[in-house]
């Protein structure tokens, strides 16, 4: 292991005194003398078009649009491949669902209070669905922007079709909450107005009674499901695409997608397998093409595939969770 | 050296010491107790609750024993900050930064500098700037190309086998990891040894997420090296912001807040992380990187092992 030079190892010079401290920033580079790239790192990512770019631009309201609130420097924009510079690891969930571009803002009002605005152009209305779904919470309270909104203390968070528009202030003060509101007004007009419903078709598909709709989560992959509920660190479901809705009693149902029954079928067996490896589950019964499991708090996961959909159904007795696959809608 | 959690509380007993008003001791159990310290004894975790951020984060320190055992005087100190997103809860705040500086230049630091291959604006809009400008420390910012970067490698590294760490890294005696706890979105949680990815080179921090989350085991993997890149580095200290942090939509943000209100200073990375985890409510053994973590030997997961001092201050 190396350690920056030995904690306990004194230096050539030492500095009597308080030391002159050299300029507040250093920049440090050396002149470039390319190496061949002998270990494991990724290519350098493209940049967004000049032209690509400016397409997010009209989004971005001026003072005009914005209430008191003023732009503050130039935006930033990033596409899938550079998304990383700006949220880091944060992108890969944006890259799951499917993203195009993303416009980042900053806005002033004269008492120098601060509103990071965020738009971010998905591939689709139900990505754009899903995304914002992801962000939010049942906290907070719903507002009249785009084709649904919420605002939760300090941001709000607004879908339009395939975008999803985020506000961020510094503190949930009344007059944070109305920049967010105003600005956020301001990116509503601008957007366009969807040409269709941006619901997934798959959310019709989960049982419809006492179904809980401010609980529904839509997700394209492994990452999205992991965040709500991490049956596995591995991706053991393999799907390709998957809901969630929530029911009185606790109870949660997850949807997988596949694209055939024989790939559902398939994959519904080797997954109880896997998740009963891990020390996490016990598998309780299997039965009639559906599996009993019970998780390490207790809880019960009872798996069934249905056509090409695979029911997984947590916190309801069997007979229950039977009922529900049995009740939700065919297509 | 490390002691048990059981000798700890029992030396503590038989010396007869009173301790820090205020203080306790976490039991075995978990369950905090009024557990006289002794004067001679250091925990391996110290963990203090306070509105002052910079306040908890001197105390934190001197109950290890102070920022003179950690920086030996007349060296230069790195420091790592977590700055990449502004949005509330997500970035270290500036008043445990601060506290860190000063103490660092008490200790007798010839230099400080703050390492980062992040923009200018990100510790700008931080308010982290102002605190490097006004103490007195260096802003060290390293250009984002692979010169800039020296290979280490990793002969028990599983999946990372050649980090490339900051070359600035290895021009200073002491490297201080000074991360914020919170939420993330690919794989749960960040602390101490995740927020080492901010002296490995961006590009291969690309390869953690090298099959893009499309590969069946690729939260293991991004989990994995990060384990493994910590084989690279060993900071002398880690001050741990736990104040005011997101616990969903890590992590850049913005999601929801917690406010645990402690600093925790320790240098155990795996019983630093497990800590974290288990203020946003999360087993330190759900969290596959922290389990990596300790099984390359870095530290103890098991925190009913760990002696962690809790105090008001």
């Amino acid at each position: 292991m190396i350690a920056p030079r030995s904690a306990f190892r004194r230096p050539r010079r030492a500095l009597l005194g308080i030391a002159k401290f050299p300029p507040f920033i250093i920049i440090v580079s050396m002149a470039a003398a390319t190496t061949a790239m002998t270990i494991q790192a990724a290519a350098a990512a493209p940049a967004l078009s000049r032209t690509q770019a400016s397409a997010l631009a009209r989004f971005l309201p001026d003072r005009s649009a914005a209430g008191e609130w003023r732009k503050k420097g130039d935006p930033d924009y990033y596409g899938p491949d550079d998304l990383y510079l700006y949220i880091d690891g944060g992108a890969e969930i944006y890259r799951e669902y499917g993203i195009l571009k993303v416009a980042a803002q900053e806005y002033k009002n004269p008492a120098d209070k601060n509103i990071s605005l965020e738009v971010f152009e998905m591939t689709d209305g139900g990505a754009g669905y899903g995304i914002f779904r992801f962000k939010t919470s049942l906290e907070g309270r719903t507002v009249p922007l785009g084709e649904e909104g919420r605002l939760e203390g300090y941001y709000l968070n607004f879908r339009k079709g395939r975008f999803l528009v985020t506000l961020t202030g510094q503190d949930d003060s009344e007059e944070t909450v109305k920049g967010l509101l105003s600005v956020g007004g301001g990116v509503d007009r601008l957007l366009p107005v969807p040409e269709k419903n941006s619901l997934p078709g798959l959310l019709s598909q989960l049982p419809q009674k006492e179904l809980i709709e401010p609980s529904l989560k839509y997700f394209r992959g492994h990452l999205g499901l992991f965040n709500l509920r991490p049956f596995s660190t591995r991706d053991v479901f393999r799907f390709k695409e998957g809901c969630r809705g929530s029911y009185p009693g606790g109870v949660e149902v997850y949807l997988l997608a596949y694209d055939t029954p024989a790939a559902c079928l398939e994959r519904s067996a080797a997954a109880v397998r896997a998740l009963g490896e891990e020390s996490r589950f016990r598998m309780v019964d299997g039965r009639d093409g559906a599996f009993l499991l019970e998780d390490s708090k207790k809880i019960s996961l009872f798996i069934q595939p249905r056509g090409n959909l695979l029911f997984i159904i947590s916190g309801a007795d069997p007979d229950r969770a039977r009922r529900m696959v049995e009740a939700a809608p065919h297509r | 050296m490390k002691i048990s959690r059981r000798d700890f509380i029992g030396k503590a007993a038989q010396t007869g010491l009173m301790g820090l008003a205020g203080g306790s001791l976490l039991t075995a159990a978990g369950r905090r107790s009024r557990a006289p310290f002794a004067a001679w004894a250091v925990p391996d975790l110290a963990s203090v609750r306070s509105a002052d951020a910079s306040k908890a984060a001197a105390k934190a320190v001197e109950l290890l024993g102070g920022m003179s055992k950690f920086v030996p005087k007349g060296s230069r100190v790195a420091l790592l900050p977590n700055s990449q997103s502004a949005h509330p809860g997500t970035f270290t705040k500036p008043g445990i930064l601060r506290a860190v500086i000063r103490m660092c230049r008490e200790a007798g630091a010839s230099q400080i500098d703050v390492l980062s291959w992040l923009k200018p604006k990100n510790w700008e809009a931080t308010g982290l700037a102002e605190v490097i400008r006004s103490e007195g420390a260096a802003l060290a910012l390293v250009e984002n190309s692979e010169s800039q970067f020296k290979p280490v490698p990793l002969a028990k590294g599983k999946d990372l086998t050649e980090a490339r760490i900051m070359r600035a890294v290895f021009e200073h005696d002491v490297l201080i990891d000074i991360p914020i706890v919170k939420d993330h979105a690919g794989n749960r949680f960040t602390g101490t040894m995740k927020n080492l990815m901010g002296v490995n080179y961006s590009q291969v921090n690309l390869f953690f997420h090298s099959g893009r989350f499309k590969d069946p085991d690729d939260i293991g993997h991004l989990d994995q090296c990060i384990a493994d890149l910590n084989l690279a580095v060993r900071p002398a200290l880690c001050v741990v912001d736990l104040t005011e942090v997101i616990s969903t939509n890590g992590p850049f943000g913005p999601g929801k807040l917690i406010q645990p209100g402690r600093v925790v200073a320790g240098v155990d990375r795996v019983a630093l992380d497990a800590y974290g985890a288990s203020q946003l409510g999360i087993e330190a053994k759900e969290i596959l990187m922290i389990r990596r973590g300790s099984e390359h030997g870095l530290g103890e997961i098991d925190l009913q092992r760990v002696s962690i001092a809790e105090i008001d201050a």
